[in-house]
């Protein structure tokens, strides 16, 4: 008898949580931080963005790892890097800042699940076509 | 089976279980660093690079940082003291050619260095020849990261 | 003891039907729509995409209403696309060939999101061509 009352106040309880978990808990799904290498080359007054899937809200680094010439050398000169959402024919940002390149990530943002991109452009600073790599970490 | 015998087998268990993580914890985390016979346990870890570098050719190595600090390479030597060099550091190329700049020079000699601050991550050094060699060199190359 | 059986017993079934009532008797409610108008050039052998913000679930329709050639309209045929941006281009889920008109020529039930509208020649155009694309979806 005992037994059947705890059995009733189970069945009451998981029915209740199962309640909660449906109207209040968003479904995220597990999903290993990931980093995604965005190569290309950037093009004097030129702009180009990449998107990816967030798909837990932790934070998004993104680093501008190399700028280099068609040679290979690798340049110091600062480019405009942002991150957004795609938007139009572009992306648009919700934090910029111009940088140079680095091993450290230049951004870093809380994002909650979605899409989002990452563009970079030149702020007149480019002489040449430069080619870059820009590490994405997210979840 | 009595209880304490139970609780006998199952801390064995855990044990066992157990072992395997803390001696992967002892251990440097890359394969390229059981290769190096300066690798130390502790941050910052120094690793050497030394191969031969041919006319017109390239090498590169990757290596990990563990946690975030100060990255630095070094070109302790690259044939004579006058042997000019590409040599840079930076991060692994995705499409394939090796290791693509942060920081580089296309007349390294022995002694040149750069050290950046970094995240925990992979990167790599490449020493190239731009064109400077004759024949085939010997070079080395020391890496400090966290 | 036996009465308060039946209570746990009542208490798991009335919340388990009040879950399924939750799920079953929502009614749907379409909301209301934004229209955005792309409007821009393909020349040949080239693609490009467009990306918009569903904020709300609901219907996404495109429509491409004008498709011209030096100001003039063409019968000529480019492939429009709807899916999601991925890396440097739109990955595109579903998609139709087709030239200018009036109808529906996508349309899906989608989530809120980022989404994508891709257009590209599929070796159908003979010269650079101008191309207005409507799409609605639901607004905030």
């Amino acid at each position: 008898m005992k037994r059947l009352a705890v059995f009733g106040l189970f069945v009451c309880v998981a029915a209740g949580a199962g309640c909660q978990s449906e109207t209040t808990q968003p479904d995220y799904s597990i999903v290993s931080p990931v980093t995604e290498t965005f190569q290309g080359t950037l093009n004097q007054q030129g702009a180009v963005f990449y998107s990816f899937i967030v798909g837990n809200p932790d934070p998004v680094s993104v680093t501008l790892a190399s700028l280099t010439k068609s040679s290979g050398t690798a340049v110091t000169t600062s480019v405009r890097l942002g991150f957004g959402i795609p938007a139009g024919e572009t992306c648009s940002t919700t934090t910029a800042l111009t940088t140079a390149s680095g091993l450290q990530a230049q951004v870093l943002q809380v994002a909650s699940p979605g899409v989002y991109c990452v563009i970079i452009s030149d702020t007149g600073a480019l002489t040449e076509p430069l080619n870059f790599a820009i590490k994405i970490k997210h979840s | 089976m009595s209880r304490l015998r139970r609780l006998l087998v199952s801390g064995g268990v855990i044990a066992a279980l157990l072992l395997p993580v803390a001696a992967c914890d002892n251990g440097p985390s890359t394969t390229d660093d059981t290769t190096s016979p300066t690798t130390p346990t502790t941050s910052p870890v120094t690793e050497s690079f030394s191969t031969q570098l041919f006319v017109g050719g390239s090498a590169s190595r990757s290596f990990t940082a563990v946690k975030a600090g100060t990255a630095t390479v070094t070109l302790v030597s690259a044939g004579t003291a006058t042997t000019k060099v590409g040599f840079g550091l930076g991060v692994p190329d995705v499409l394939g050619s090796g290791c693509v700049f942060t920081r580089s020079s296309e007349a390294a000699t022995a002694g040149t260095s750069f050290t950046l601050p970094v995240d925990a991550g992979t990167y790599c050094v490449r020493v190239y020849d731009v064109g400077a060699l004759t024949s085939t060199i010997t070079f080395s190359v020391t890496i400090i990261r966290p | 003891m036996f009465r308060s059986c039946l209570l746990g017993l009542l208490g798991g079934v009335l919340a388990t039907s009040a879950c399924g009532s939750n799920t079953t008797t929502s009614p749907t409610v379409e909301p209301a729509s934004t229209s955005e108008v792309w409007s821009s050039t393909l020349t040949v052998g080239a693609s490009k995409f467009y990306s918009f913000t569903v904020p709300l679930a609901g219907t996404v329709s495109v429509q491409m209403k004008q498709l011209t050639q030096n100001g003039a309209a063409t019968t000529e045929q480019v492939t429009l696309g709807l899916g999601s941006p991925r890396g440097i281009d739109c990955a595109v889920s579903g998609s139709v060939v087709a030239g200018a008109s009036d109808s529906v020529l996508l349309s899906g039930q989608q989530t809120s999101g980022v989404y994508c509208i891709r257009i590209w020649d599929n070796s159908q155009l003979s010269k650079t061509t101008a191309f207005s694309v409507t799409i609605n979806h639901p607004k905030q």
